[in-house]
């Protein structure tokens, strides 16, 4: 392997898995304050990769416009999904939290196979197939732009829960449940920002993974799988877990599918996870809130 | 250049259903074909292409009279290119529809899973699109009398483009291929005449049909560096991978039996297209609308007249197949499965390929296939030859 | 549900179904009803694992296809006899649940969820890339058609829906009564008792990791073998057999149908597998329905329709008697 290859194959990895990382983030952020299991977080994300093409091809206007309006709508969408099914919830309503997910993800993508077709789509930006040359070394830009918004926004979701108050109270929700509402924190409040913003970095995976990959209704649950293997191998409920696994898993597949089918990778994918759940049961990086 | 054909599928869907609905009723003045195609799924393109060929011809036959005394009339099955329900939609036809012979199943691996289902029913089938050379051997008299194959197979088509590549000074080529039996079956008698003619086969690498993610077969080429690159992909895999192709600037001229014109308008950008980054690409395709004929000519301009596009292979094939099995209805002289089957054997047709196709012993037909290429980023006709 | 003479009762009102292939012609509607009976035996099984234990297995689709694969590759690739390979079937499927509930029962609902989830992804994508066992993507075709010699009837080859009913109806007969018989014998009472309350279960002195294995381990084999029935009726195995679509038709069955409640269960797997067809729902509005009623009935009636029933009796009850006692006094 010469060194540009390496190269090239380390940033498509780091592209990626800054992607899986997102993706685990907004799953695990989710269970950190609910203990609910978000079923549906691989269609959100399909949502968002659909929608941002549907956006760009329909008002005509360019990617950096439509990102954040894909990420606002995901947001909202988490807020209802929240104020509608969950607040509902109990605690301990394991088995209706998720049915109520599979029910939403379904409806999600057969709707969405309905409504656009399952033809997979290529969204156009202007840069999504231009590429920076350095010698023998060609980094595509999308890729570029897919690590840097994941970058900056892995950073935000930092200093928003270590630096604000809203942060520190969403962590200690996820400590301590009942020390928090004693505190006076307002669960219902700290909750629908947790669906909202878990929900909102999902549907940002969706328009960032959609300037790399073509875009098709059965996206999410192609990712699903990894997705969850992700956040038990790193730990149910745990920020920290979700990233780091997320981006090991990318830099990992990127390579080790040179030498691999894909076959043997998901393989492997799910040993770690039952090789984690029979001797690390809580993951990895177990249930804690700390970045 | 860049803009899509999307297509509503849910309401071709809808109107398939409610087209097989309406038709449910029986008359004695029709005579019932069924064809079954993927009319939604990843390859609803081609399903819809199929169809379109299939409806102008049954018009052109109806208009003329029909067959026997009897309208044409046709009931349509989704498959999906699965192969589970290519054997449901066959069953569909044949108990529901009860239709006296069948068109389909489009894709290889939905066709293989239909043929023991119309060998045990007793229905004759013609699949017009599935070029697989592993269907060689499961049809024929003795094997699987219910069974043909109207259009030519992929290994005729593979020598014919290798002993082209040979003469333009090939030494080195990959293959890529979808995972499926059109996938495996095309890169395999790619191979073997790649190896017959003494050039090197590099790799060969499989793909699923449904993923997203070509990288790692494109950082081997990278590493490779083959003078051609033989790609046997449908619609889906091939939209993906061009995509990265461009993003990783490979260089390497495709061949094989790829869809030129879809990668040209749909997938590359003109820039890179304009850059040459596609020149020296060449395919072997059963027809091109660039074929230089005044039957070919007078087909494209009605076919252009009804449906405002070029006829594709697609529709090619499905249009000459709906005439070649009413020819054999006559031939046959009565509206039953057993007469078809007997009529197809003495049905023969003039194909605007410049051949009269007919069905030999083991239900293949002989014919010509189009060479064309890509020169200064444009689609070109480079010739025919045997198939 | 202490009457196990309710069982003889519904076999006895079902034995008319057996006569539905001498009734109705249509060979479409026969494999409907051949999916149905199917159909019976999944929310049977997924209702024995979810609906008495607990335990939201999403991996019951995984062994209905491991099922359908190790029946297609043992009769077509290996020429091992019908019978050995549907037997051989639900061993493999017995395997894989072993060791799915070994790795997921000692820790959470949730992990159990998302493991079984991530098992039931896994074998759809083996489907696809072992193509040296599986052939991937173009499925295993032209499997076998069953023959059984019957006594007095002599050999029967079962390659119609019409013949193929009676093998897969038995079948799910099998299923039913011994489910039913394990659900109203000591062990069930001993999984309902988990279900309630699993640490009391447990300080009474249940290995519960164990009944829950055995409970899954049945649940498995039952529907390995159906799954292997089912590609010998349909003549092909393909990845499709994993398709999620299946687990979302169960859940709708046994949920809107009642877990935990034995006989509506099976009604509503005939209800869902037939309304669908006479309805003439495309796939994807279908499971946009489907998905649809999951929600509804979560929301709605978390009981099913079997717990909606009881409660508009017990309140129906309630009204009379405090009417009653209005009246009294």
């Amino acid at each position: 392997m010469t060194p540009e290859v390496f190269v090239e194959v380390l940033i498509n990895g780091i592209a990626i898995g800054s992607v899986y990382a997102l993706f685990a983030l907004g799953l695990a952020l989710i269970f950190g304050v609910l203990e609910f299991v978000n079923f549906a977080h691989g269609e959100f994300y399909m949502i968002g990769a659909m929608l941002i093409s549907a956006i760009m091809i329909g008002t005509g206007v360019n990617y950096w416009l439509a990102l954040p309006v894909v990420v606002m709508a995901s947001l909202v969408a988490g807020v209802v999904l929240y104020d509608v099914f969950w607040r509902r919830l109990r605690q301990g309503d394991y088995e209706k939290s998720i049915l109520i997910t599979i029910g939403i993800a379904l409806i999600l993508q057969n709707g969405a196979l309905y409504v656009w077709g399952p033809t997979p789509r290529l969204l156009e930006t202007g840069f999504t197939t231009s590429v920076i040359v350095l010698g023998d070394l060609v980094i595509p830009v999308a890729r570029i732009v897919a690590m840097s918004i994941s970058f900056t926004v892995l950073l935000l979701v930092y200093l928003g829960l270590n630096k604000t108050r809203g942060g520190l109270a969403l962590r200690g929700v996820a400590q301590n449940r009942a020390a928090a509402t004693m505190v006076g924190i307002q669960l219902h409040k700290i909750s629908r920002v947790a669906v909202g913003v878990g929900i909102g970095l999902c549907g940002l995976s969706g328009g960032v993974l959609a300037l790399i990959y073509t875009i098709f209704p059965t996206m999410g649950y192609i990712l699903a799988f990894k997705a969850f293997a992700i956040v038990i191998i790193g730990g149910l409920g745990s920020l920290a877990g979700a990233i780091i696994v997320g981006f090991t898993l990318g830099i990992v597949e990127s390579f080790v599918t040179l030498y691999m089918s894909s076959g043997s990778m998901n393989m492997l994918v799910f040993g770690a996870m039952i090789a984690v759940l029979l001797f690390r049961p809580l993951g990895l990086f177990g249930r804690q809130l700390r970045l | 250049m860049m803009q899509r054909r999307t297509l509503p599928v849910g309401a071709l869907a809808l109107s398939v259903a409610l087209a097989t609905a309406c038709q449910g009723a029986a008359d004695g003045h029709s005579i019932k074909i069924g064809l079954t195609s993927s009319f939604t799924g990843p390859a609803a393109l081609y399903g819809t292409e199929q169809r379109w060929g299939v409806e102008m011809a049954a018009e052109e036959i109806n208009s003329a009279g029909g067959v026997l005394g009897m309208e044409i009339e046709f009931a349509f099955e989704d498959n999906r290119c699965n192969p589970t329900e290519a054997v449901k939609a066959v069953n569909a036809l044949i108990t529901q529809h009860e239709v006296k012979a069948i068109i389909g199943a489009l894709c290889s691996s939905a066709t293989l899973a239909a043929l023991p289902v119309v060998k045990r029913a007793e229905v004759p089938l013609i699949t017009s699109t599935s070029t697989a050379a592993s269907i060689t051997d499961q049809i024929g008299e003795g094997v699987n009398r219910w069974a043909f194959r109207s259009t030519i197979a992929d290994d005729g088509m593979a020598s014919s483009m290798v002993a082209f590549l040979k003469e333009e000074g090939v030494k080195s080529i990959s293959v890529i291929g979808e995972d499926t039996d059109y996938g495996r079956g095309g890169a395999e008698v790619f191979s073997a005449a790649v190896e017959e003619h003494g050039i090197e086969v590099l790799s060969t690498d499989f793909v699923n049909p449904t993923s997203p993610e070509f990288t790692a077969i494109i950082t081997k080429l990278k590493l490779n560096k083959p003078d051609r690159l033989a790609v046997y992909f449908t619609s889906t895999p091939l939209t993906a991978f061009y995509r990265q192709y461009e993003t990783a600037r490979l260089n390497i001229p495709g061949t094989g039996r790829l869809n030129i014109d879809h990668v040209l308008t749909n997938v590359l950008s003109d820039e890179f297209v304009a850059s040459g980054g596609f020149d020296g690409t060449t395919s072997v395709n059963p027809y091109s609308p660039e074929l230089d004929s005044d039957a070919n000519r007078e087909f494209v301009a009605r076919f252009r007249d009804k449906y405002d596009q070029n006829p594709s292979q697609i529709s090619f094939m499905a249009y000459e197949v709906v005439h070649l099995l009413a020819e054999a209805i006559r031939q046959g002289g009565e509206p039953t499965s057993a007469a078809i089957r007997d009529g197809l054997r003495k049905a023969k047709y003039e194909s605007m390929m410049g051949k009269t196709i007919f069905f030999d012993e083991s239900h293949q037909v002989r014919n010509y296939a189009v060479v064309s290429g890509v020169k200064d980023g444009k689609l070109v006709f480079l010739g025919l030859s045997e198939g | 549900m202490r009457r196990p003479a309710s069982t003889w009762l519904v076999l006895l009102l079902l034995m008319p179904a057996l006569a539905l292939p001498s009734i109705i012609e249509s060979t479409y509607y026969m494999s409907i009803a051949v999916t149905a009976a199917a159909f019976c035996v999944l929310s049977v099984c997924l209702n024995l694992i979810y609906g008495y234990v607990g335990l939201l297995s999403l991996c019951q689709v995984a062994f209905w296809g491991l099922g359908a694969y190790a029946t297609a590759i043992l009769t077509a690739h290996h020429d091992v006899s019908i019978g050995l390979a549907l037997i051989a079937s639900g061993i493999v499927a017995v395997l894989a649940s072993i060791l799915v509930g070994i790795a997921s029962f000692r820790v959470s609902r949730h992990s159990f969820a998302i493991a079984s989830l991530v098992f039931a992804l896994l074998l759809q994508h083996l489907a696809y890339d072992w193509t040296s066992l599986t052939r991937g993507a173009m499925g295993i075709p032209g499997l076998p058609v069953p023959e059984l010699a019957i006594p007095l009837v002599g050999r029967v080859a079962f390659g119609r829906a019409h013949d193929f009913f009676y093998l897969m109806c038995a079948w799910a007969i099998v299923t039913i009564l011994f489910v039913r018989m394990i659900i109203l014998s000591r062990v069930g009472r001993a999984l309902v008792a988990i279900r309630e309350n699993t640490s009391l279960a447990e300080s009474h002195g249940l290995n519960v990791f164990r009944y829950k294995l055995i409970a899954f381990a049945i649940s498995s084999f039952f529907t390995g073998v159906a799954g292997g029935l089912f590609c010998l009726f349909i003549s092909i195995a393909d990845p499709s057999v994993f398709d999620f679509y299946y687990t979302e038709a169960m859940l709708v069955m046994v949920i809107l149908g009642g877990a935990g409640t034995f006989w509506p269960v099976i009604v509503a797997s005939i209800v869902f597998t037939f309304a669908p067809e006479f309805l003439r729902i495309g796939e994807e509005l279908r499971l946009v329905l489907y998905g649809a009623l999951l929600v509804a009935a979560m929301l709605a009636m978390p009981e099913g329709f079997a717990g909606f029933v009881k409660m508009r009796r017990r309140k129906r009850q309630r009204t009379e008697f405090s009417e009653a006692l209005a009246g009294k006094s």
